[in-house]
């Protein structure tokens, strides 16, 4: 239990830090979802993903093939 | 600034006692505004031992440096203390990594040094460049007094101050165990402008901004190797299963190292600016560890490397912890 508390310090700051380097936070998620709800689970992933699409692939960290 | 006898006398008599292994200060460089670290074992090595505004370097990396060989089975371990000439803001970094169990507080002797602001080297060489000789500054009141190709120049100390000497908060050290002079009180505040104006800006500009910035880096590490936080056994940089980062150097792998080294500073970092005076390429990185640690102190209260008796931030955790962002 107490793992989700840590990891709730951690990502705040790395969303923050994110959004400061100008890539879009929302392209990180962070949800607590218990093991029974199946639903609330499918339902995140598929808002996560429609987000995603939304913004479109992250242009920032593509390696181009040099040689 | 404290006065170069009283050190040398001080550390003298350290050398003398039987538990000290061997004493970390500044000796003269060799060229330009340099000074060297330089490492005492007899008393004699005391006498090249220096501290003047030039002294930009933090010393508490070195003892984390310090290879440790493994113990051969009738050997004992060599639990001799070390002692290390601190100012300000290496005492907060040695205070963090005793913090973090990196290492013992009775391993270590502090020799703390009040530090009315040191110079940055970049100002310094842009200001008078070329400099074979190696030149000696002195500090007079509020000017950096200083003799180059025969002339005495006085120049403000705002001028050619470091960044955060200018905000420094702590010139007294905070862990000590002997201080030479006097301590010194300070009223200044750290105001976090230069990140305010940075946050402002859209994410576009951002990114264009920190991406001109990481794709001059050149992947030396030199910003990992002089930081006195970065003492992982194994860097993940370095790690080769799995490979978190490539090797090849372009902007991809460069952000994701530079966001790396950031991150695992958060709450870590105590902004002695080293990384940033290391850097080759001149990336101000202590604009990214500054935002992580306007961000600790606004979300969490903390301040890294300020008392013995707080822990880690990421070791700990309050139920208040921030959580909109939790969907």
């Amino acid at each position: 239990m107490q793992g989700n508390y840590f990891a709730r310090r951690r990502m705040v700051i790395l969303k923050k830090l994110m959004e400061y380097l100008g890539i879009d936070s929302r392209r990180l998620r962070m949800t607590w979802i218990s093991a029974a709800e199946g639903n609330k689970f499918a339902d995140v992933i598929k808002t996560v993903t429609k987000e995603v699409k939304e913004i479109g692939p992250l242009q920032n960290f593509r390696r181009n093939n040099e040689w | 600034m404290v006065s170069v006898e009283k050190l040398r006398e001080k550390v003298k008599g350290i050398l003398a006692r039987e538990d000290i292994k061997y004493v970390i200060g500044y000796e003269k460089g060799t060229y330009g505004f340099r000074v060297s670290p330089s490492f005492a074992f007899t008393q004699e090595d005391a006498d090249r031992f220096i501290f003047s505004p030039l002294c930009a370097n933090n010393l508490a990396v070195y003892p984390m440096l310090e290879e440790k060989l493994p113990l051969r089975r009738d050997q004992k371990e060599d639990i001799r203390k070390v002692g290390i000439v601190v100012k300000g803001c290496d005492s907060k970094a040695v205070l963090q990594i005793i913090l973090e169990k990196g290492m013992k507080r009775e391993n270590v002797l502090l020799i703390g040094i009040p530090c009315t602001g040191v110079i940055d080297p970049r100002k310094i060489e842009n200001k008078f460049p070329h400099q074979a000789e190696n030149v000696d500054v002195r500090e007079d009141d509020d000017k950096f007094v200083l003799i180059v190709d025969g002339k005495t120049q006085e120049i403000p100390k705002d001028e050619l101050m470091y960044d955060k000497c200018i905000y420094c908060e702590n010139p007294t050290p905070i862990l000590y165990d002997i201080l030479v002079g006097e301590e010194i009180h300070s009223t200044k505040k750290e105001d976090y402008e230069k990140i305010k104006v940075l946050e402002e800006k859209s994410l576009e500009d951002k990114w264009e901004y920190w991406s001109k910035q990481f794709e001059r880096c050149i992947r030396c590490y030199a910003c990992r190797n002089v930081c006195p936080m970065c003492y992982c056994k194994e860097c993940m940089i370095d790690q080769l299963t799995p490979l978190w980062v490539r090797r090849s150097r372009n902007v991809s792998e460069n952000t994701a190292w530079n966001i790396m080294r950031a991150y695992h500073l958060a709450g870590r970092c105590i902004g002695c600016g080293e990384c940033e005076r290391a850097c080759p390429m001149g990336i101000p990185l202590t604009e990214l560890n500054k935002k992580l640690e306007k961000d600790v102190k606004e979300m969490f209260n903390y301040t890294p490397g300020k008392s013995l008796e707080q822990k880690p931030l990421f070791a700990m955790f309050s139920p208040e912890d921030p959580q909109e962002f939790i969907l």
